[in-house]
């Protein structure tokens, strides 16, 4: 066991065996002056051991696997895990396995979010000074878990502290941070509360008023972006068996953007008349975006026995996004007036729950589990457009509430036979219904490990997985014009199977090696053309869509080396993942997140007690695009030609993120961090996207265009 | 839409821009084959469309005057008919036969081979026969007719439909109509017409018939009624008594649906075009070339007289 401070390893050694199978606070210790508490955490719980493809993360991967703007990361430290694919660059893509980043469950303290990331993903919706840890699942899905068919993220916030106050502050370059914690009835009642804001726009601000100032032709822009978010919680213990917890999380963005050009005409010009005539007007575009969620929770929690234990929690989860754009263009050419669009989109999705898990220890070999949910889902989507052409208005509205009930039922049991053979093998009995359609499904999920010696463990999984919130999609942007619909009596709900094994040993040395393989199909994908537009076909999202099935396989190796200074650690991910949709191309044809190859390395080196370093080197081969292989020209039309979809391979990304941070004791004995991080150390020039241009001989070529570049940041934070 | 979506994209403009070089993609040329069997139950079966050279966007070109192909047709493997002097960019229809060498679910293949070309080869499946086709229809004004046409879907195939609606007079002493147009559906919401992308597959054919499609999952394998307003435009009030509309009705095999539709997309599809949107525009169902290979069969009911208003 290994006994961690933030940024730090005490290395003592501790003969301990933990007997408990759950993760637990189990004891504290205070040294003045260096240590103010040690919180000793135990991830060896048999269920842990037995699945495949499961990680749990703490804060410390949190800090270290991520440096962009100096802001831990709960996402992109889980991109940096072998099997997950990053996406588009700096965005909170999480494509695991193949699936889309729709496919994953995030749940915090049990509560499902839609809504997983602020900035069009550059920093995510969960705040790491609240989070005490999460678990992470790409194969070998307990039965506890369901609703989505690629991964699971469950995030765990800390409650507050029961015996004193503290907190801790923190400024970075785009964003600042404040948490407080402590009791309110010493020893029975904590709270505990964080808050996040950006503040992007008090530089935004005087930057565009200094741009429009200095405009020659008039033009003026408007742009101005913040986010915020608020975790907020309040424990009470009743006795040693009961405890109840209230859990609020409230977070939103909005981003308003706007550019205004004068538009005149000189008629005299024209007619040759001499006559000094001219129309002038102003053309304008508008968009104010707004997305966020509000989550709110009610948990408690009986203790029967030692070995048996009760968990219930009600919830509401609601998630919105309201997209609001307007544009007015003036036209002179025959005659003078004005086309002008409003228009507004709103996307609302809500779930109200109530459920409650069961886990009982009856004896050594059995760990038995057991629960049922009820989730009442309302989904509400919406489009008002009004269309003016000089006065003539057209104002068309569409959009339907649908309202889905899901009821689910699951039992799993720990099975320890001959004491080196674990089963996990479990049942998940959902049903699901929208008006005019009711669905059930069964989810067989089994998991066995074998250990072959103290230090060598083979696991195996078989999982089934049924997803029946879809994520309407017309582009590949992380932006809040999606929106979430159910299954449907016309869309079936998705559904995936996957299969994985792996070998997990501790060499001698200290080094550790896992590798792991797995094969998955998923069936009932959904994708929607991006054809002039930004938005789903609201009016026919049942009807318009191309509906396919996918198939990911692939090995994942990690190779880890730890002493008490220093931490290295490889991922490498050799995979496949593909698309089959007869609406789109008659065969199998490449995921554009189809990497074929992805290797991490990181390193942690902590120098001293007060200093650390840290750095990350992440390669993938390139995403997939399609660009037209040949030119059609019967007479003067030229028509691009796609041989294929996702024909060819974009260039390989790879970049080196350094980190440190710098810690010190301020005389009131409080702890504070200098971090400074640098994304990108050497500045590669990843593509993004990339532009097909003509030459003048209407031959094709293609332009990249990378968007970040290397980027430093610093931070401050101060805890007391 | 397209002004927020160009705003977006200036923003991302710009950025630093990479060399990206996809020249050596498929640097030879292809073969454009567009064709569709054509089957009137009980008259005539014909293949129409054309066989075209499509040059490498990287590569040569220029192509010399007169190339030839040679092209093969197969009835269920069977080689029913061949010919190696088809000039490329001029085939066109040149094959009929009886409708009764075909039934539903019969595979039809074509090849087309030329030199300096990658061979180019297709498969459709002869869709199914054609349901009972039901219609009414009533005047909500003076120039507009709703129709309601019911189907009863067939469950165990993704074939789809089209319609054609064609108006034309007969005058008195005329056994011939006059003035046969296209008929326009009215769309907008859901009171003009129930299924708002009635396309689609919208297309004016070499007949100059407009054909809207209509996809398989709109019936599901249910009767079903949909409700269609057309435009039906007079230049006087007692024109009505002359009035009168037609329906082409069919089944078409799926590929022509989805071809069509990623054609449509190929024509705006900014977000697509740089791979931030998925590509529903490369469909094709020719193997080693493009274009599609579809196939249709259907009937044109007798002219109806359009009904006096209520």
């Amino acid at each position: 066991m290994i006994l961690r401070y933030i940024g730090c390893v005490i290395a003592i050694s501790l003969l301990c065996i933990v007997s408990e199978a759950r993760t637990d606070s189990i004891g504290t210790s205070h040294r003045r002056d260096t240590l103010k508490e040690a919180r000793i955490t135990s991830d060896r719980g048999v269920s842990v051991k037995t699945q495949t493809g499961h990680r749990r993360l703490n804060n410390l991967d949190f800090i270290y696997g991520n440096v962009v703007f100096s802001s831990p990361d709960i996402i992109k430290s889980l991109q940096n895990l072998p099997g997950v694919s990053a996406g588009t660059e700096l965005m909170s893509g999480l494509y695991v396995h193949g699936g889309e980043g729709s496919d994953n469950l995030f749940l915090l303290d049990g509560v499902p979010m839609y809504q997983i990331s602020h900035l069009g993903g550059l920093f995510s919706s969960f705040n790491t000074d609240i989070v005490s840890g999460l678990d992470f699942y790409k194969s070998g899905f307990p039965a506890r878990y369901g609703g989505r068919m690629s991964s699971v993220v469950d995030v765990s916030t800390r409650d507050g502290d029961f015996e004193k106050f503290r907190g801790s502050f923190m400024i970075g370059l785009i964003d600042g941070r404040l948490q407080f914690e402590g009791p309110i009835i010493k020893g029975k009642t904590s709270f505990n509360i964080a808050l996040r804001r950006s503040w992007m726009d008090a530089v935004l601000v005087p930057t565009i008023a200094y741009l429009n100032r200095n405009s020659k032709d008039g033009e003026k822009i408007g742009g101005t972006y913040a986010f915020h978010d608020l975790n907020a919680s309040v424990a009470h213990k009743f006795s040693e068996r009961d405890r109840i917890s209230l859990k609020f999380y409230y977070g939103r963005d909005r981003l308003r953007l706007s550019r205004s050009t004068p538009d005149t005409f000189d008629y005299a010009t024209v007619d040759g008349s001499g006559t000094d005539l001219a129309a002038s007007g102003e053309d304008e575009i508008n968009s104010d975006i707004a997305w966020g969620n509000m989550l709110a929770s009610l948990n408690w929690s009986h203790k029967f026995s030692d070995n048996m234990h009760l968990n219930t929690i009600a919830y509401y989860s609601g998630s919105n996004a309201d997209v609001h754009y307007n544009w007015k263009d003036w036209q002179f050419e025959l005659t003078e007036h004005y086309d002008a669009v409003d228009e507004t989109n709103r996307s609302k999705v809500s779930d109200i729950s109530v459920k409650s898990d069961l886990d009982w220890k009856p004896d050594r070999t059995h760990y038995i589990r057991t629960g049922i949910s009820y989730q009442h889902h309302i989904y509400d989507p919406s489009r008002n457009s009004t269309i003016d052409n000089d006065g003539s208005i057209l104002n068309t509205v569409s959009g339907k509430r649908y309202d889905g009930d899901e009821f689910a039922l699951y039992a799993e049991d720990e099975i320890t036979l001959f004491r080196r053979l674990n089963i996990n093998a479990g049942l998940r009995y959902v049903i699901f219904s929208v008006p005019g359609k009711f669905r059930h499904k069964l989810e067989p999920r089994v998991a066995i490990n074998f250990k072959c010696s103290d230090n060598i463990d083979i696991k195996a999984s078989y999982t089934h997985m049924n997803q029946f919130a879809h994520l309407i999609s017309t582009n590949y942007l992380d932006i809040p014009t999606n929106c979430w619909l159910p299954s449907t009596a016309y869309i079936e709900p998705m559904h995936s199977k996957q299969v994985a094994a792996g070998i997990y040993s501790r060499l001698p040395m200290n080094f550790r090696l896992n590798i792991e393989a797995y094969y998955k199909t998923m069936d009932n994908l959904l994708e929607y053309s991006g054809a002039n537009t930004l938005f789903p076909p609201l009016d026919s999202w049942e009807k318009s869509f191309h509906k396919g099935k996918g198939r990911a396989y692939g090995l994942e190796t990690e190779v880890g080396w730890e002493s008490q200074r220093l931490s290295l650690t490889a991922y490498y991910t050799l995979s496949w993942s593909e698309r089959r949709f007869e609406g789109i191309w008659h065969d199998w044809y490449p995921h554009r997140h189809d990497n074929r190859h992805k290797l991490t390395l990181m390193g942690v080196w902590r120098i001293t007690d007060r200093i650390d370093l840290y750095a990350n080197w992440n390669y993938n081969s390139g995403g997939w695009m399609t660009v037209p292989t040949h030119i059609y020209n019967p007479g003067e039309v030229f028509d691009r030609i796609y041989t294929a979809p996702n024909n060819v391979n974009l260039p390989d990304y790879h970049r080196l993120d350094l980190g440190a941070n710098f810690r010190k004791t301020t005389k009131r004995n409080n702890e504070s961090i200098w971090n400074i991080g640098i994304y990108n150390a050497y500045c590669r020039k990843n593509v993004v996207f990339v532009a097909i241009s003509e030459r003048e001989d209407k031959s094709l070529y293609g332009e990249g265009r990378a968007i970040f570049p290397i980027i430093p940041s610093f931070s401050y934070t101060l805890k007391f | 839409m397209r002004k927020p979506i160009i705003f977006l994209l200036t923003l991302l403009c710009t950025a630093c821009k990479v060399d990206f070089d996809f020249s050596g993609l498929d640097s030879d040329p292809i073969l454009y084959m567009n064709m569709n069997l054509a089957v009137s139950p009980g008259q005539s079966t014909s293949l129409y469309g054309f066989v075209y050279p499509i040059p490498s966007a990287a590569g040569e070109r220029d192509f010399p005057e007169a190339l030839y192909c040679k092209m093969n047709v197969y009835l269920n493997s069977e080689l029913i008919w061949s010919r190696d002097d088809i000039k490329l960019h001029e085939f066109e229809g040149a094959i009929s036969a009886p409708a009764d060498i075909l039934s539903p679910g019969d595979k039809l293949k074509v090849t087309v081979q030329a030199e300096g070309f990658p061979s180019a080869e297709s498969t459709v499946t002869i869709p199914q026969t054609l349901p009972q086709l039901n219609i009414s229809h009533t005047r909500i004004n003076e120039s507009k007719l709703r129709l309601s046409l019911t189907i009863e879907d067939d469950p165990q195939t993704e074939d789809c439909y089209a319609f054609q609606f064609e108006k034309g007079f007969f005058y008195e002493g005329h056994l011939q109509p006059s003035g046969v147009e296209n008929l326009e559906p009215s769309f907008g919401s859901t009171e003009e017409t129930a299924f708002l992308d009635l396309g689609p597959f919208d297309i004016i054919w070499e007949d100059g018939g407009k054909y809207y499609g209509i996809a398989d999952r709109e019936f599901n394998g249910q009767q079903k009624t949909i409700d269609i307003n057309v435009e039906y435009p007079l230049t006087s009030p007692d024109q009505w008594k002359y009035a009168y509309y037609r329906i082409s009705f069919f089944k078409v095999s799926p590929e022509r649906f989805r071809y069509e539709i990623a054609c449509q997309d190929k024509g705006n599809n900014i977000l697509g075009f740089i791979g931030l949107a998925p590509t529903t525009f490369a469909y094709t169902n020719v193997i080693g070339g493009t274009g599609c290979l579809s196939c249709s069969t259907g009937y044109r009911t007798d002219w109806i007289a359009v009904p006096e208003m209520d």
